[in-house]
């Protein structure tokens, strides 16, 4: 009764979750994830854009790298940045994956993380400790981080290269391509850059490798109380073949409340349409934060997608009920039943109902 | 089809969620081959501590988390064989473990793939089209349910009547 999650398509693409602006529930914090890393993915790769600049984000928690792209996305930018790749030629986005020829190399292993004499074949597609020349990928990142140009401001070069307290030489970006968010970009990094590897790299991969991945939106609930969130366990605690997870399974044992809040119908109803919950350490770990506060925290993030439907915060859907929230409005069985996967009439057909408020005789 | 490994960079601050999202990650997704731990310390002693999910337990550098369909293994592998660490990123904002966290998931294929001298991965996982799921260790997995039982189920969890006006609605 139960589907596989797969990853990779039938025909071996990689499946890339992104959500937009429009999946995001009004107020919830992820909303800024939308467009918090334009800019740091303009000045990485000159002449790289996301897909939606500002619309849409790839920081789903997950992501579904291969290797030959994720080699080429490395060397890109170890391109664009080296001395003398001023122009960051090659690094543009029209490269049209000029580079993805030379990955072709990659199956030939190159053990060098722990050798600090390895020479790095050039071009080579886990040349991951970059060449004499080019500035490893991971000095770029840190330098758009920390806003400097120096790649390793702080010091330390590194095991690669440069022994720590050398001074490194200037790393001079590329030059970007005439771009409306170039300027943006540019003022950005003389701030330090937000950075994400989920945006870069689908951006990366859409840009270059647009024939081997494929976006597949995937619900998922940000959410403090990940257990409330799990079905109900078999005795001993774990897992059983309904993958369902044991009460005291990893240490995390709820009292006779949280149970309670498991038994929840709205998050029995939530549950069945979101493909993963993601709870940050920040939000389970700080008791602090109000019931206003979380609100902002949690939600679910593309539940319209399995088909017609509304958003539904995770306040709607009653997966905040460890902090005693009130129970499930309305909208929660409105919206919940529609997306977990029934038909496009029963979705049509609920939403109209939902609208009107007619589900409250039935709750 | 083309070899596929979970990757998950986990910092010990999550090391109790970890335990579940390796599991359900197993469960969601079968078809995955090993899953690989990157951490800096090994978490087999966290995990044998704080749950039951453990099956043999901890072997030097390995730990083992039990109930996969493919065998279940997790794998660890220390985040010092990359070619950078935690200082090197100080003053990255917001913190240091952030931007090193970012770099480790996008360095996994490459290193882990050329780890000629320890394999970590079956032959074919590392090769130029063999595919990394990396997912962030504070995540669980839930599985997918056929689109028609999620639907039937979703309803009747919540009114019968809402239920019955479902399957009318859907022709059922």
């Amino acid at each position: 009764m139960r589907q596989e999650l797969e990853f990779v398509s039938a025909d071996g693409r990689a499946l890339l979750s992104t959500y937009t602006a429009a999946d995001v529930p009004p107020g919830l914090r992820s909303g800024a994830d939308l467009h918090r890393y334009d800019a740091f993915v303009e000045a990485v790769l000159p002449g790289l854009r996301k897909r939606l600049p500002s619309l849409e984000t790839a920081v789903v928690h997950f992501s579904v790298l291969q290797r030959c792209v994720a080699d080429a996305l490395l060397r890109a930018v170890e391109e664009a940045w080296a001395p003398g790749c001023g122009a960051g030629g090659g690094a543009g986005g029209g490269g049209g994956g000029s580079t993805s020829t030379s990955t072709s190399t990659s199956s030939k292993s190159n053990d060098n993380s722990n050798n600090d004499d390895s020479g790095s074949e050039s071009g080579g597609c886990n040349d991951f400790s970059a060449g004499d020349d080019r500035v490893p990928f991971w000095q770029v990142v840190r330098a758009l981080s920390l806003g400097s140009a120096d790649p390793a401001p702080s010091g330390l070069g590194g095991r690669k290269g440069r022994g720590p307290g050398s001074p490194a030489p200037p790393l001079t970006p590329p030059s970007p391509p005439p771009s409306p968010h170039s300027a943006a970009a540019a003022l950005a990094a003389r701030r330090g850059l937000a950075v994400s590897e989920y945006e870069l790299y689908f951006a990366f991969a859409w840009a270059r490798y647009r024939d081997r991945v494929q976006p597949r939106p995937l619900a998922f609930a940000v959410a403090r109380d990940w257990a409330a969130w799990l079905p109900p366990a078999d005795s001993d605690g774990r897992l059983d073949e309904e993958g369902r997870s044991g009460a005291g399974g990893c240490g995390i044992v709820n009292d006779g409340g949280d149970n309670a809040a498991r038994a929840s119908t709205a998050v029995a109803a939530a549950r069945s349409r979101v493909a993963y919950v993601v709870s940050h350490s920040p939000l389970r770990l700080d008791g602090s934060l109000t019931p206003a506060q979380l609100a902002q925290r949690e939600g679910i993030v593309n539940a319209a997608h399995a088909g017609a439907g509304r958003h539904t915060t995770v306040d709607d859907a009653g997966a905040s009920l460890a902090l005693g929230a009130a129970k499930p409005t309305a909208a929660t069985g409105a919206a919940a039943a529609p997306v977990a996967g029934g038909s496009a009439r029963a979705a049509a057909a609920l939403g109209v109902l939902s609208q009107r408020g007619l589900f409250d005789q039935f709750l | 089809m083309p070899v596929v490994t979970g990757v998950v960079v986990c910092h010990p601050k999550d090391f109790d969620t970890l335990g579940t999202t390796l599991e359900t990650v197993r469960r969601c997704a079968p078809q995955l081959g090993a899953l690989v731990v990157i951490s800096p310390v090994d978490p087999g002693a966290a995990l044998l501590g704080r749950s039951n999910l453990l099956g043999p337990g901890p072997r030097g550098s390995t730990a083992r988390v039990s109930g996969g369909a493919g065998g279940g293994a997790a794998i660890w592998f220390d985040e010092a064989r990359f070619p950078f660490r935690l200082a090197d990123f100080a003053g990255c904002l917001p913190s240091p473990g952030w931007v090193l966290q970012q770099m480790l998931k996008l360095y996994a294929p490459a290193v882990l793939g050329s780890d000629a001298a320890d394999p970590v991965l079956g032959a074919g996982a590392a090769g130029p089209d063999a595919f990394f799921v990396v997912v962030d260790a504070d995540t669980v997995w839930l599985q997918v349910r056929a689109r028609w039982l999620s639907l039937v189920t979703a309803s009747a969890a919540l009114k019968p009547p809402l239920f019955f006006l479902i399957l009318i609605a859907t022709g059922a």
